[in-house]
């Protein structure tokens, strides 16, 4: 299926200089950027796209994707440490990251993030080198309804986290769906619920109520706390094996983590904020130890980072099939390659194959790196656990705020992180599942979109829904997935 | 219309009137005065500019925008601090450079499909109080359909449409141009294109994959958009809907050489600098001059690049072409069932 010429011309090309010195520089730029809460990948990528001007085509292309990927991965470090995601991709790291923070493994779980980002990233991008001349025809099978579908199956999902309480689960979801539904909805072009205000006309920012959620809400959290987020002493400079064997040991994770990763960032609209959601829930709901995860399983860190950094590769996809940005990053790429005069469409995956080839190959190189910085350098941060919550609050509440300014440039999005963070503290307190208000949150808009659509194709008729094999699978998965946890705890009555 | 303090200029070119002002050292006072007018007396611009877009990074107006002025202000041998303020569909963005101070620091974009925006959002202020700097690009809106449906021109599409083969149309939001332009070829007696259901998607990369799956049949998009779908062979394009064809399609015919009529208030895209409302006419002549000069410059970057760049309008020509659209819109769709 691959083409070995183009391939091979690619392999030229990301290995030549300064192509390569870009390649690095970008991933380096990533991290960085990913690691500071509140600065994102979009904001790096805007701020250096002018800059990438005086460089050749795929140079500045390479640049700017290794600083998306990079940034993914960059993400995963303070989610670990402080519990605040630096990018919406790595919200469920967070979720084991810092339980395992907390329990002085931090260093061990900076380290399965480091492996599972690489190794999650090469596979994915292996993969779609492998069938890239297949890839046009694979996108143009999901229309409107088999995206509405695929965003059903993971709205679906909310009942396998809602283990303890659905109706709890149940409520959180539909009051995140309810969130998402503020704004100007495709269909209509009506505003709704904007109460008349300007800065709602584009909705509520899923990203700033990430971080009132993780970030806000745990600060609330921890100030009722002395001393530092490490509750347990641990040795700073600790070796990296363990948290290397860990990943190792479970390769299944992390193949089912890439391929979701790969997937998910296929649909536009989801990316990195959703499939790191996506994989963490299937890891959870496919582990024989799920009560762990929450409480610092390092395969929950393993899930989620697994599958964001493939989501970059499988983002890739749409956006230069069809121009198709999936995400806030994947559009000002998409702004890169028309600067740049690299015009998006199914020739990227025909005669002009080998510049796709070269970016999937620069984005492999890229992988490896992070792994190498990953395991050499950022475990030392680990350091950050142990700062007095004193001194560590005020800094992560000022970069939230920062961040959310940054986002839009929005007064909304301040007000939402400081909102959400006061209903994520309280989500917190009364046991109420996270990630079910997130899917809601991330899920809803996607959903409404491609239903309504699917209606004006059909007329109103619900027999689109059905009327391809691929929408077929998706029903039943989406079954299956709803009734999987009757299933387990029937099983378990039986067992019992 | 010249301000009096060009009028007191007049002979002089504005730098030297300036330079020369300094130097015969004018009172305190007296700099003070000209100081209102030109900006504290010194030559026009020393300070750094402002670039505001009102739509997000990587778009068409973000690359033009940060490509033109970076040029600018090169030339000036000043800065420029870029900001995207989006949402609202651009709203936020116009109504910063609104309400900026008008001294010829703060630019920012203007697209022509914004008027449709402002007429439904109906917000304090009108598009033709701004100062115009200048048009320096334009293109057209095109059809595009699956070419499994063999559709030979644009009579053949009226044709279909009108036997009731077809039905659907894609384009983006209600309240789009590719909204408006739906309305204006399906309540125009002169195209009466009977296309009943308007299906809406999120950019113009959607409505190619959509027709590229059949999804939809037909669509509307740009003809920048349009290109690398038909260059594939995934989608053919039908009909300019700009009197002036398209350029990416030179063979094209547009549908007025066809006998239908001109549809240019929004058949046609055209992207504009702008500046807050009363800013000195003078500054924005210097504007207009350094706006020409930096077209000239950025020609190889426009040729490499595929983002057509060329001088097309002064700051009346524009503003014109501003009024009409805002008074033709209005007699072509139902303003207020979108509001």
């Amino acid at each position: 299926m691959v083409t070995f010429g183009s391939l091979f011309q690619a392999l030229e090309v990301v290995f030549s200089w300064p192509t390569l010195g870009w390649l690095l520089i970008g991933t380096i730029i990533g991290i960085v950027i990913g690691a500071i809460p509140g600065l994102g990948p979009n904001l790096g990528m805007a701020v250096l796209l002018p800059l990438t001007f005086r460089l050749n085509g795929i140079d500045a292309i390479i640049f700017l994707i290794c600083i998306y990927l990079g940034s993914v991965y960059g993400g995963s470090v303070p989610a670990i440490l402080v519990n605040t995601p630096g990018t919406a991709g790595a919200a469920a790291t967070t979720l084991d990251g810092y339980p395992m923070a907390r329990l002085g493994r931090a260093k061990e779980a900076l380290v399965v993030s480091a492996t599972s980002s690489a190794i999650g990233g090469i596979l994915a991008g292996i993969t779609i080198i492998l069938i890239s001349p297949l890839l046009v025809a694979v996108v143009l099978l999901f229309g409107s309804p088999e995206y509405f579908l695929v965003a059903l199956f993971g709205l679906s999902l909310i009942a396998v986290v809602s283990k303890g309480s659905m109706v709890k689960g149940l409520t959180v979801g539909a009051f995140g769906l309810l969130i998402s539904t503020v704004g100007y909805p495709i269909a209509t072009g009506s505003p709704r619920y904007t109460l008349g205000i300007i800065e709602l006309y584009d909705g509520i920012s899923f990203v700033a109520v990430l971080i009132g959620v993780f970030a806000v809400g745990e600060m609330i959290k921890l100030s009722a706390e002395e001393g530092s987020i490490a509750r347990e002493n641990f040795d700073l400079g600790g070796p990296i094996m363990p948290g290397f064997r860990i990943v190792l040991s479970n390769t299944r994770t992390l193949l089912k983590s890439s391929f979701i990763g790969g997937i998910v960032g296929a649909i536009p609209g989801s990316g990195a904020s959703i499939s790191n959601f996506v994989a963490y829930v299937e890891a959870l709901r496919s582990d024989e130890d799920s009560e762990s995860y929450g409480e610092g399983n390092p395969r929950g860190v393993m899930a989620s980072e697994g599958a964001n950094n493939a989501t970059v590769f499988g983002a890739l996809i749409p956006t230069l099939s069809f121009g198709i940005p999936g995400s806030g990053s994947t559009a000002i790429l998409l702004g890169g390659l028309l600067m740049h005069g690299i015009r998006p469409g199914p020739a990227l995956f025909a005669e002009n194959l080998y510049i796709t080839h070269s970016i999937f190959i620069g984005l492999l190189v890229a992988s490896v790196f992070i792994l190498l910085v990953g395991l050499a350098f950022l475990p030392r941060l680990v350091y950050f656990t142990k700062i007095d919550t004193n001194y560590l609050i005020p800094i992560v509440l000022t970069l939230s705020i920062v961040g959310a300014i940054g986002l839009r440039n929005n007064w909304i999005d301040v007000l939402t992180v400081i909102v959400f963070g006061i209903v994520g503290f309280y989500m917190r307190e009364f046991d109420f599942p996270i990630i079910a208000f997130v899917l809601g949150v991330v899920l809803g808009p996607i959903a409404e979109e491609n239903l309504v659509r699917s209606l004006q194709i059909s007329g109103g008729s619900l027999d689109i829904f059905w009327s391809s094999p691929l929408s077929i699978l998706l029903i039943l998965l989406t079954v299956a997935s709803i009734l999987s946890p009757a299933f387990q705890q029937s099983r378990g009555d039986a067992t019992d | 219309m010249r301000s009096n303090a060009d009028s007191f200029e007049s002979g002089l070119s504005r730098r030297s009137y300036l330079k020369g002002a300094a130097a015969t050292g004018v009172g305190i006072s007296l700099s003070g005065c000209i100081g209102s007018l030109t900006g504290g007396g010194e030559e026009f611009p020393s300070d750094q500019l402002r670039g505001i877009i009102s739509w997000g990074q990587g778009g068409g107006s973000d690359i033009y925008t940060r490509q033109v002025w970076s040029e600018i202000a090169e030339s000036y041998d000043v800065s420029v601090a870029f900001e995207n303020i989006t949402g609202a569909g651009g709203m936020r963005g116009i109504r910063s450079i609104y309400d900026a101070e008008p001294d010829g620091y703060t630019v920012g974009i203007y697209n022509s499909p914004f008027v449709v925006k402002m007429l439904i959002q109906e917000p304090d202020f009108e598009l033709t109080e701004f100062e115009y700097i200048g048009t320096f690009t334009a293109s057209s809106w095109v059809t595009i359909a699956n070419p499994d449906l063999g559709i030979e021109s644009f009579d053949d599409l009226v044709e279909r449409y009108q036997n009731g083969d077809l039905t659907s149309v894609a384009g983006q939001q209600p309240g789009s141009p590719q909204h408006v332009l739906w309305n204006v070829l399906k309540n125009n007696s002169d195209f009466d294109i009977s296309w009943e259901d308007y299906v809406a998607y999120d950019g113009s990369g959607p409505i190619s994959q959509a027709i590229a799956a059949d999804e939809v049949p037909v669509g509307i998009v740009t003809e920048t958009a349009a290109q690398s779908i038909v260059d594939s062979g995934n989608a053919e394009v039908i009909a300019s809907l700009s009197s002036s064809g398209s350029s990416v399609f030179p063979d094209l015919q547009p549908i007025t050489d066809l006998g239908y009529p001109n549809i240019d208030f929004i058949g046609e895209f055209f992207r504009a600098f702008i500046a807050p409302p009363e800013t000195p006419s003078d500054r924005i002549e210097t504007h207009n001059e350094a706006l020409q000069d930096a077209i000239e410059s950025l020609e190889s970057w426009s040729e490499e690049t595929g983002n057509p760049l060329s001088y097309m309008a002064g700051p009346e020509e524009t503003l014109s072409r501003v009024e009409q659209s805002y008074e033709e819109i209005p007699n072509a769709i139902d303003i207020e069932a979108l509001q």
